[in-house]
């Protein structure tokens, strides 16, 4: 029986390997400092990974982030069951999480405007808000139902009095407001509203045109401890370490604008 | 209608050459069209006039984007993260695929549709529903009972490998849902049916007759297995496993589900793609995707200089 006796030999050396590797991998009392789960707007990746690390450098703790479009978040943190703080791209995604009684504080720490944006060089001539419903022209607008850029875009049409108009322009929807930038950078959209944070991610690649103050909308980021935290400790210093100076010029330094008020904590 | 008047018809008609000339047309201007898509990305990285938000306004050529995608330390560890998951998911899948897909071949069964149709099933649905699905198995009692079960030793023996490899802290817990190790069960169940498939495709051309053969000598079913019918479906089942491999490295919609997007954690390729992407970073997508298309035509390529055909699904 030499197959018998090969068999055996082989399992041998794999549990000989697989002891060997444990022994290895054991681990000492190492006392290990906690992990921040945070689920993240997948359009604030890059002040949150900057300030992620500036975090991790003050207190040994680690942040990582599940980015995905603010929309798909909520979700996320009911079915999976896990996680630590809860940062939506706009306000109104965690009021819907504070509703469902999920989020034991929040604060708010960064602030978007609306702003206008076309392709480089803006070859279409977009300088007013009117001008978006111009016929031909190919508009992006965000699900108002879903999104809070749509919601907010619909208000400054609305005042504007050229929703109707800019309506029939609308060759797509989206469910996340870096879609649109992207989609005009590329050549599919001849402009969209957007946040001027979201503009900013282009500098240059494409056109940004100011919305007059009187139309303007906008909109606040907010970091929320979720209730079932497993460190709620650290996630509420990482909140509050969000809404201070340091963390102000960071998010400033990417485009965003930071709010004056709210500034104190809000109960969930 | 002889064969012979067939074979003569088809040489002299000119509506056969006619017929000849339509599909092949239709088969060239198909691969222009794959080689059009695929070449405009290059196409779009070579245009000089992007900005990249890193260095202010500075300009940038595709060729610094694609020098810059290359140095990425982000990037190397979604490679590397890629490359060994997909290889752990296809050995595994073998594991089953190999015993699964001989069943399969050997015995006939009542109900084999429902065999059938339930093994496809994971390769023809949509492949976020697989994640989906895996997120709300483990909600369930019997969810976390796997997570229960999933002995500390072995949680902390993938952490200490998976750190070990990578470069990166992995510091996970006991629960699957958005760990690094849940990566393997994301792309499971795709790459799995994927190798069953192509593992009985070799079962089946190599028919029964020299395991016939061998158990009239005297070998059991065993025997009969290990000496005769794997050495035979040897190279068949390593075309399998390229394959497999290639099916779980592209998997995006699970994982994304499943393990979530984090970076330096669950960061395979496609979803550094996504990242990129959702980041208004178009160029360094490209620079992934590019990647990403190298690795396949390589894996293709192995594989059909393997011989593998046809059961690519």
């Amino acid at each position: 029986m030499n197959d018998m006796r090969r068999l055996v030999i082989i399992t041998l050396i794999c549990i000989a390997v697989l002891v060997g590797v444990l022994l290895l991998a054991w681990p000492g009392d190492a006392k290990t400092t906690p992990t921040l789960l945070v689920h993240a707007g997948a359009g604030i990746q890059l002040p949150l990974n900057e300030l992620g690390k500036l975090f991790e450098q003050k207190t040994g703790v680690r942040v990582q982030y599940s980015f995905k479009g603010s929309g798909c978040l909520l979700p996320d943190i009911v079915i999976s069951e896990k996680g630590d703080l809860y940062i939506p791209g706009e306000l109104f995604y965690m009021q819907q999480a504070v509703d469902r009684g999920l989020i034991s504080k929040y604060r708010l720490v960064a602030q978007m405007s609306t702003v206008m944006i076309a392709q480089q060089g803006n070859p279409k001539a977009i300088r007013t808000v009117k001008d978006l419903g111009r016929p031909g022209l190919r508009i992006g607008l965000a699900d108002a139902k879903a999104v809070a850029i749509g919601r907010a875009a619909e208000a400054v049409l609305k005042r504007a009095g050229c929703l109707q108009a800019v309506r029939k322009n609308v060759v797509m929807s989206c469910m996340n407001v870096v879609e649109l930038g992207n989609a005009t950078k590329l050549g599919h959209l001849d402009g969209a509203i957007v946040w001027d944070a979201c503009a900013a991610l282009y500098q240059g690649a494409i056109a940004t045109v100011p919305i007059p103050a009187s139309y303007r909308e906008t909109s606040t980021i907010p970091v929320g401890v979720i209730k079932s935290s497993q460190h709620p400790k650290e996630a509420a210093q990482f909140m509050d370490f969000l809404a201070t100076r340091e963390a102000a010029q960071v998010f400033r330094k990417h485009g965003y604008g930071v709010p004056t008020s709210g500034d104190k904590g809000k109960k969930g | 209608m002889s064969v012979a008047e067939a074979s003569r018809g088809y040489r002299g008609s000119p509506s056969n050459t006619l017929f000849a000339a339509v599909v092949g047309g239709i088969l060239v201007a198909f691969l222009a069209a794959i080689a059009l898509v695929l070449l405009s990305n290059v196409k779009y990285l070579t245009e000089p006039h992007h900005w990249q938000m890193v260095k202010g306004w500075e300009k940038k050529t595709g060729w610094d984007f694609f020098v810059e995608g290359l140095t990425d330390p982000e990037n190397h560890f979604a490679i590397k993260l890629s490359v060994l998951m997909a290889a752990i998911t296809a050995s595994l899948s073998m594991f089953v695929a190999i015993p699964a897909a001989y069943a399969l071949s050997r015995f006939r069964v009542f109900g084999s549709s429902v065999i059938d149709t339930l093994l496809d099933l994971p390769i023809v649905v949509p492949p976020p529903v697989i994640g989906l699905s895996l997120l709300i198995f483990f909600r369930t009692d019997a969810g976390h009972l796997v997570n229960n079960l999933t002995p500390q030793w072995f949680v902390d023996a993938t952490n200490f490998l998976l750190s070990k490899f990578l470069g990166q802290p992995i510091a996970d817990d006991k629960v699957w849902v958005f760990s690094t190790r849940g990566i393997v069960v994301a792309q499971f169940f795709v790459a799995c049916s994927f190798g069953v498939r192509a593992v009985k495709a070799t079962f089946d051309t190599l028919g029964t007759r020299h395991e016939a053969v061998a158990r009239t000598l005297g070998c059991t079913r065993l025997q009969a297995f290990f000496r005769v019918v794997l050495p035979m479906a040897r190279t068949g089942i390593v075309a399998g496993l390229v394959m497999t491999w290639a099916r779980a490295i592209a998997e995006f919609g699970p994982v994304l589900f499943f393990c979530g997007a984090t970076p330096y954690k669950t960061e395979v390729m496609p979803v550094a793609m996504f990242l990129r992407y959702s980041s208004a970073g178009i160029e360094p997508a490209i620079v992934l995707l590019l990647i990403m298309l190298i690795i396949s035509t390589i894996t293709l390529l192995t594989f059909k200089k393997l011989g593998g055909r046809g059961y690519l699904w």
